[in-house]
């Protein structure tokens, strides 16, 4: 077992998690992961069944990884992982870094997104969109031209209670690593330290002092698959279109609709997009655009402030 | 959406409870999930949504907004009752007898 810190949290866990902080200091963790049997004592799902997943009365989880784990996320504060036979720790610690966070932010009255986001002195800049859609390899560029990593692909939100305007959301950082294709890396000049393998990235631990602190997001560009161009581009999006773009980021929305957590979820989003500004993101499809895309970005920021 | 209930004084109304709830420029936002649709309420909308919080009979919600809006309260049902019957044919409010 060892201490962690992830989002702020005091995580303790069973299974090694080399890329995340230390816990600097004693006291009894916020979160804790474990081996175990992740199905014992659920309940007739009442949440009902999705896909794979089920939702406990109590607005657990239970999911599972093909041919890496079972997952149980109870309570904002217990992770039971029931590895399948010859899973790799890596494997399993993409779902504890992916699935399994965003969960534990839905349990947690976070707002997690699928998205990077980076701090520029004390302003942050978010990157929402789907998986392919080019948010790590963006966040990556960023952050070679200067930036500060929070996250690459979960980003965790929190609303500060009793704060108004702008002052009252902040990115919480997240987990240092970088999930790139291998070209990118190259492209990048970054330097895998840690190497974890699925199908199609590979994974780049970052050093954890590194990441900046909790940072007031200051502007939201929404990226897709779909939307690209031959120069990278924006155009400034408002209203129900922003807060269709925020919640369509929202990690695993249907789970968290189950859960009981989507309205709390789209209050947040709409909290977010009230206050920032939100742009479609147009990118380039190619290598070479991606630094210019991250310099017109973060030109941007400097304009703005 | 079907056939909708006629809305009298003596209707009971109430919110539908599949839907989510957003402010966002100060208007209510309303979104179903299941139909993946977004409802935009504007002021006057809004603010017959808040006052159905709880349910609440059409006379009752009449006389509230005559005497908020200091409006005479026959002229407050001609104006709110199409607005009534357009959010209970899009399934956001429950007319009961």
């Amino acid at each position: 077992m060892a201490d962690h810190r992830i989002c702020g949290w005091h995580v303790r866990s069973a299974i090694p998690l080399p890329e995340a902080a230390p816990w600097p200091g004693g006291g009894s963790p916020d979160i804790d992961i474990r081996l175990g049997d992740a199905a014992g004592s659920l309940r007739e799902p009442v949440g009902g069944r999705h896909g794979e997943d089920y939702v406990d009365a109590d607005g657990s989880v239970l999911f599972t990884a093909p041919g890496v784990a079972h997952y149980r996320v109870r309570g904002g504060r217990e992770v039971i992982v029931e590895p399948a036979a010859g899973a790799s720790v890596a494997d399993l610690r993409t779902y504890l870094y992916g699935t399994v966070l965003g969960l534990l932010c839905h349990q947690r009255g976070l707002l997690p997104l699928h998205a990077g986001a980076v701090a520029v002195g004390d302003r942050a800049i978010v990157v929402a969109g789907d998986s392919g859609a080019g948010k790590s390899s963006l966040t990556a560029a960023l952050v070679r031209q200067g930036a500060r990593l929070l996250a690459e692909d979960l980003c965790p939100l929190r609303s500060i209670a009793g704060a108004t305007g702008g002052a009252g959301v902040h990115v919480l950082p997240s987990v240092p690593r970088f999930r790139l294709k291998q070209d990118v890396m190259e492209h990048l000049s970054l330097m895998p330290a840690g190497v974890g393998t699925t199908a199609k990235k590979i994974a780049i631990a970052w050093p954890p002092d590194l990441l900046a602190p909790q940072t007031r997001p200051t502007v939201v560009y929404g990226i897709a698959r779909t939307r690209t161009a031959e120069r990278a581009r924006v155009e400034r999006v408002t209203g129900l279109a922003a807060l269709e773009m925020v919640r369509g980021a929202i990690f695993r929305w249907e789970l968290a609709h189950a859960m009981g957590r989507s309205g709390a979820a789209l209050r947040a989003a709409a909290a977010l997009v009230t206050h920032v500004p939100c742009f479609y993101l147009w990118r380039t499809d190619t290598l070479s655009g991606l630094e210019e895309t991250a310099a017109m970005l973060l030109e941007r920021e400097s304009a703005s402030c | 959406m079907g056939i909708v209930k006629e809305i009298s004084e003596a209707s009971s109304l109430s919110r539908r409870q599949d839907l989510l709830e957003a402010t966002l420029d100060d208007e209510v936002i309303l979104l179903s999930v299941e139909r993946g649709y977004y409802y935009s309420l504007d002021d006057i909308g809004s603010d017959i949504w808040r006052r159905m919080e709880t349910p609440c009979r059409a006379c009752d919600l009449f006389e509230a907004l005559s005497r908020d809006y200091d409006a005479d309260a026959t002229q407050i049902a001609q104006d709110v009752l199409p607005l009534l019957r357009e959010m209970a044919s899009e399934g956001l409010i429950d007319v009961g007898d």
